[in-house]
């Protein structure tokens, strides 16, 4: 595909307008392709990891705001999921331990979705 | 080499709208940037079924364990290996799955390395570190983006010697 994004403020600098088309697309790209392969549930990040200070609270709102929980239950289940959010979300929805919870997920494919059909 | 013909593409030519911006107020140049870049999601908006359908190929190589490689030169390059670079943390996955690649390899991200993008030998290696089909490897950045055609998709976004962006 080809996109013509016609000519630069500054006369062929395309780090800008042709930059910008391409950062949106390439945007687009991996996140929808990361939609369609379920590393997302609903509009969560549900794979996010929590690899800083951020991303720890971030990864607790995800799962409270996935199961509709506190931040409590969230805390213990992602503390017992290792961390996993898609783990611990699963955990809370389906009132299911650990290890049960990851063969469940491991049998749905990685998808909170499919578990939930698949188990309820 | 031949010399390179710019002059059909549109990213060469000049913007009526700035033909003095060396003389235009800072308040004057924001305006019209901010405009021409209003026109860039209206043209983005345009090509949505392309995108679309390039989507169609990235998950389908993706749920057969395949990946999804940007390659590039220079802004085009950065731009794969920033995208690429959010997908471990955002998602979950390996940094295998999507990969960014630009000419003149990682340092080159940071400074920009003169000449990469047409250097044959860099392409190569490159793509052989990737263990992509050797039948792609022995050409420039420029040459490569035909020679991938067959199996990838090619996305550009400005001329035609700078960006190709694939997927494989």
């Amino acid at each position: 595909m080809e996109v013509e994004t016609g000519p630069e403020v500054l006369s062929g600098s395309t780090r800008l307008k042709a930059g910008t088309a391409e950062k949106m697309i390439l945007n687009m790209i991996s996140t929808v392709s990361m939609v369609e392969t379920g590393k997302v549930y609903k509009n969560l990040m549900v794979d996010v990891r929590q690899s800083n200070a951020k991303l720890i609270v971030r990864t607790e709102n995800i799962v409270m705001q996935a199961v509709g929980c506190d931040r409590e239950s969230a805390k213990r289940a992602l503390k017992e999921a290792g961390g996993e959010a898609k783990l611990a979300i699963l955990m809370l929805l389906l009132q299911t331990e650990v290890e049960e919870t990851r063969q469940i997920l491991k049998n749905a494919g990685g998808k909170i979705k499919n578990a939930l059909t698949a188990n309820r | 080499m031949s010399q390179i013909d710019l002059n059909g593409l549109s990213t060469e030519k000049r913007n009526p709208e700035t033909m003095n911006l060396d003389e235009m107020e800072i308040e004057d140049i924001l305006a019209v940037m901010n405009r021409e870049d209003e026109k860039v999601v209206r043209i983005v908006g345009g090509v949505l079924p392309k995108v679309a359908e390039i989507i169609g190929f990235t998950t389908e190589s993706l749920k057969r364990n395949g990946r999804i490689i940007y390659i590039g030169a220079g802004t085009s390059g950065r731009l794969g290996v920033l995208d690429a670079a959010e997908c471990p943390p955002t998602f979950g996955v390996s940094s295998e799955v999507v990969v960014g690649v630009i000419a003149g390899g990682e340092r080159a991200f940071l400074k920009a390395v003169e000449g990469a993008e047409d250097n044959e030998a860099l392409g190569a290696e490159d793509l052989k570190e990737l263990g992509v089909d050797e039948r792609y490897g022995n050409r420039s950045y420029r040459q490569r983006e035909n020679a991938l055609c067959n199996r990838s998709v090619k996305v550009r976004c400005r001329e035609r010697m700078q960006n190709g962006l694939h997927f494989l």
